[in-house]
């Protein structure tokens, strides 16, 4: 019972950051949205018997990529200027999501899901996590940490003044 | 109670919602977060399908896509960086030079 | 047969001779003429050595044990043929005839070597010689030496080729190769605007005599199931085939031979023609190309003899072109005009011998007149030369003193041509004459009054070409002196080089006719006749149509009527006395200058007007054929712009339009592009789930 409650008040949180996001005209605010939309979505993933990447989450996303967001924004002038977006883009972007959401809808109907079967502890847990990165995902992770990697280094390219 | 169809319907609403978002949006840093709200939505869908399977598979996925959109994440605002000194606006529509 | 088996290098060497100058005749045009010269004298000399060997060996082969075969030459004893086989051509295969028989259509490279196309080899190679060796001095000043050398042996090469063709495929390509070398040389002067025009004029007018041509062909071969000649000539006379075909396909290819023969309507190529440099109107328009047409007649004279409709055709056309070109030339100021209309008129009495069905006579005239027009024309191109280009009569006159040797050539010439006794023209005409008027007697439906007919058209014509062929020499030789001073100065008699064939051919205008002496004279049957009999395939000359050939043998035989010895002497008294008239009359008028002319031509100014302006069949062609026939071009070409053109237009401008229209997607920004895909997935996923 308190499942369900936390799990609407969780959703409904996420959703309304989400909103925020998408249609406060302020950007600081709207990072925030996000942000909260974020730790809410970590929430659920606690909720989801995965602790270890609910954590993650948190600091990956609520930490780190919304201050890198918030930073850009502050530092740069992010005041929107210039012309709206296009009414047609707009009416479209709506008809064609909202058609969008009726077919996921239609999928998840045909489908036959139930209620989530029960799981023992070990599920989720940073050992079968560890586990599992270092024998079957090896490869994977290995490559994850040259592509960050790579991603650092093309972040300082990226942003170097042109040097005369 | 709180059944699968649960976490796929919210998952679709916040998909749905950082779509508009990343189409609708003139900034670019907006837009960009509308991406990664969508991105999130699908780390849902997946942890939550692992966990009616009880496949920890889902799990591992969804640290890889992390991964991936940090390092991205890191990209994207440096491109932005260059895009805003360069355009002097964060509108993404002086991006227009494949225009006809 | 070893002079027979080597044939086919007659033809081969001028051609070589021509392939030779043209591609490195240009090295040579500044500095090393002579040795343009040489190739193309020599290979035209070699050519006609072999073709002596041959006629020689013709001439003295023993048809009675000859055998049938050496090596690739066949012999046919009946008709004194030697037919060389060189290599297979077109072999198509065996088909259905339109008779239901079969037939083979199965061309080779066959030259043939008979009478006849003996008597065509001696006349092209020996007068060609001669015109090639005049040309040397007449062309040495100008411009395009070695053009004009290989085209002339092109010419040659084609000619030959014409001559000697066993079938009518090969024949038919000399046929189109001297049309070709026509045009190349009358055109010869090409930055002239007229002289380009005239060559193109030519060119069509041929062309379309050749339609005429191709189309008997086609008749031919699709009824006799062969193109072979003899085998056509056999065909023809074995009565087999329904006289309708042999009506058309002998008046089909007569159309042929009147393109090329210049005989109306299609004879108005040959006047303009002399824009070309007249060593070419010599030998082209005078001895040998023009002469092609009355050769095929001879040649077919099988397919001719079985219809008598056909000979009245051609002897008809004929006829009314010997009457109209020669009052054409009553009026001509122009020495080339002159004679050009004179040779229309010509070849139009061989068409009327071949049309009464005297071929041998016909082709008699085809010889004589090879000689004394050939001569005319080399005189006229030697007064033009010494008058530095000047060929206006009006402008001539008292050169008799200064250029004596062409004077003298000149005038054998002319009388050759108006018929006086002894001379050469005169045999040939009074044969063709006799023939003309004799037709009527025998069966075939001539009938005797239009044979009268016939022989009265022909005297008026032979009066008229006395009349205008003496003006000539007298305005151009006597009368009174109206030369201009410029021309004056530079007056001299031609080099030895150009005098010299003069002679020769003088010669051979008086001369070359007594191989035709009548019977009435010798009290028998002539060399000339004698020669070409084997080439006939109906004895004397037609047949009815009815029965067929052993008909038409027996009732040819009849048709060597004996008739009165009076009669005969009475028609050779009556062309000689219009050849008198006509010389008497002509010399009562020019010889000294005289007010007659000017009087009658102001008197009588309407018919004057009308025969100086050719009667204006050019005008009418012009407004009949041409300008009807520019305006359907135009609106061809309309239809063609507009419509074809415009299709495919519309189907490129319809992309062009549909581009403009789509790029309106490619907007840039790239919210649009995923709009675009968002729109694309919802399509997917309504398809697969």
């Amino acid at each position: 019972m308190t499942f369900a409650v936390v799990f609407f008040a969780v959703a409904f949180l996420a959703f309304i950051g989400a909103l925020t996001l998408v249609f406060h005209r302020h950007p600081v605010i709207a990072v925030l949205g996000m942000a909260a939309a974020t730790v809410s979505i970590g929430v659920l993933y606690v909720m989801l018997h995965v602790p270890f990447l609910g954590l993650f989450q948190m600091i990956v996303y609520a930490g780190a990529v919304m201050v890198i967001a918030l930073y850009v924004i502050m530092a740069l002038g992010p005041e929107e200027s210039g012309p709206q977006v296009g009414t047609v883009q707009t009416v479209l972007t709506y008809a064609a999501s909202l058609l969008f959401l009726l077919q996921l809808y239609r999928v998840l109907i045909k489908s036959e899901i139930g209620p989530m079967p029960a799981v023992d502890e070990a599920f989720g847990s940073i050992q079968a996590f560890g586990g599992a990165l270092v024998s079957r995902y090896a490869v994977p992770f290995e490559l994850a940490s040259l592509l960050l990697l790579g991603a650092m280094v093309g972040a300082v390219v990226l942003s170097r003044r042109q040097w005369q | 109670m709180i059944t699968i169809g649960h976490y796929l319907v919210l998952a679709s609403f916040l998909f749905v919602v950082g779509l508009i978002g990343a189409l609708t949006r003139k900034s670019a840093i907006i837009v960009f977060l509308a991406i990664e709200l969508m991105l999130n939505s699908v780390n849902l869908v997946f942890l939550a399908l692992g966990r009616y399977f009880g496949q920890l598979d889902g799990a591992v996925f969804v640290f890889f896509i992390m991964a991936v959109s940090a390092a991205e994440a890191a990209i994207g605002v440096a491109i932005t960086v260059a895009f805003i000194r360069r355009n002097k606006t964060t509108a993404i529509d002086a991006a227009n030079l494949m225009k006809w | 047969m070893m002079p027979v088996s080597l044939l086919w290098l007659i033809p081969v060497l001028p051609l070589l001779g021509a392939f030779v100058n043209g591609v490195f005749g240009w090295k040579w045009e500044k500095d090393r003429r002579n040795v343009i010269s040489a190739v193309a004298l020599g290979s035209t000399a070699l050519s006609m050595v072999l073709a002596f060997w041959n006629i020689a060996t013709l001439w003295a082969t023993n048809w009675a044990s000859v055998p049938e075969r050496v090596g690739n030459v066949t012999v046919d004893a009946a008709h004194h043929a030697f037919a060389l086989h060189l290599a297979p051509w077109l072999p198509v295969g065996d088909f259905l005839t339109g008779l239901g028989g079969r037939g083979h259509f199965n061309v080779e490279w066959l030259f043939v070597l008979d009478p006849l196309s003996a008597v065509m080899l001696f006349v092209v190679t020996f007068v060609g010689f001669l015109i090639h060796v005049y040309s040397v001095g007449y062309m040495a000043h100008d411009q395009g030496y070695f053009r004009y050398f290989a085209y002339l042996n092109l010419f040659m090469a084609m000619m030959l080729t014409l001559v000697l063709g066993g079938n009518y495929l090969v024949m038919f390509i000399g046929w189109e190769g001297v049309g070709l070398c026509s045009y190349l040389l009358i055109g010869f002067y090409y930055q002239k605007d007229f002289c380009a025009d005239a060559g193109k004029k030519a060119f069509l007018t041929n062309r379309i005599g050749d339609m005429g041509f191709a189309a008997g062909l086609m008749l031919i071969l699709y009824y006799f199931g062969t193109l072979d000649m003899a085998q056509v000539n056999a065909i023809a006379v074995g009565g087999t085939i329904p006289p309708w075909v042999i009506t058309a396909s002998a008046i089909l290819l007569f159309v042929g031979a009147t393109g090329k023969s210049a005989q109306m309507p299609l004879y108005v190529w040959l006047p303009d023609a002399m824009a070309g440099p007249t060593p070419v109107s010599a030998l082209i328009h005078a001895a040998t190309m023009v002469t092609s047409g009355v050769y095929l007649v001879a040649r077919s004279n099988g397919l001719f003899s079985m219809s008598p409709t056909a000979l009245m055709v051609v002897a008809g056309v004929g006829c009314f072109t010997a009457l109209f070109a020669a009052s054409i030339g009553l009026v001509q100021n122009d020495i080339k005009k002159v004679l050009a209309y004179s040779t229309v008129s010509q070849l139009g009495y061989m068409f009327l011998g071949v049309g009464v069905g005297a071929y041998a006579a016909g082709v008699f005239h085809l010889y004589t007149h090879a000689f004394f027009k050939a001569l005319l024309f080399l005189g006229s191109g030697a007064v033009i030369h010494a008058m530095s280009g000047e060929q206006d009569i009006r402008k001539m006159g008292q050169l008799f003193q200064k250029i004596p040797q062409t004077y003298r050539t000149f005038l054998i010439g002319c009388i050759a041509i108006a018929g006086i006794p002894l001379f050469s023209g005169f045999f040939s005409k009074d044969e063709i004459l006799w023939k003309a008027l004799t037709s009527g007697d025998g069966p075939g439906k001539f009938g005797p009054l239009y044979s009268k007919v016939l022989f009265l058209v022909g005297a008026s014509a032979a009066l008229m070409t006395a009349f205008y062929m003496f003006r000539l020499l007298y305005l151009t030789f006597f009368n009174s002196d109206r030369v201009s001073e410029e021309a004056k100065h530079h007056l001299h008699e031609n080099p030895k080089v150009m005098t010299v064939p003069l002679w020769i051919l003088a010669v051979g205008a008086v001369i070359c006719g007594y191989v035709g002496l009548p019977k009435l004279w010798t009290g028998s049957e002539n060399v000339w006749e004698r020669w070409l009999e084997p080439t006939l395939y109906v004895p004397g000359g037609h047949g009815e149509m009815a029965e067929g050939a052993h008909q038409a043998a027996a009732s040819g035989a009849e048709a060597l009527v004996h008739h009165s010895a009076a009669m005969e002497w009475g028609a050779m008294g009556l062309s000689v006395l219009v050849a008198v008239l006509g010389i008497v009359w002509a010399t009562m008028w020019y010889k000294r200058e005289t007010e007659t002319p000017s009087r009658l031509a102001q008197a009588l100014s309407g018919p004057y007007k009308v025969l100086l302006n050719k009667y204006f069949v050019d005008e009418i062609y012009f407004g009949a054929f041409i300008r009807p026939f520019v305006s359907m071009s135009r609106i061809a070409s309309g239809v063609d712009r507009w419509l074809v053109d415009g299709t495919v237009n519309v189907v490129a401008y319809s992309n062009e339009v549909l581009g403009m229209l789509l790029r309106f997607f490619q907007t840039g920004y790239i919210r649009n592009y995923g709009l675009f895909i968002l729109l694309g997935v919802l399509v997917l996923l309504y398809f697969y789930f």
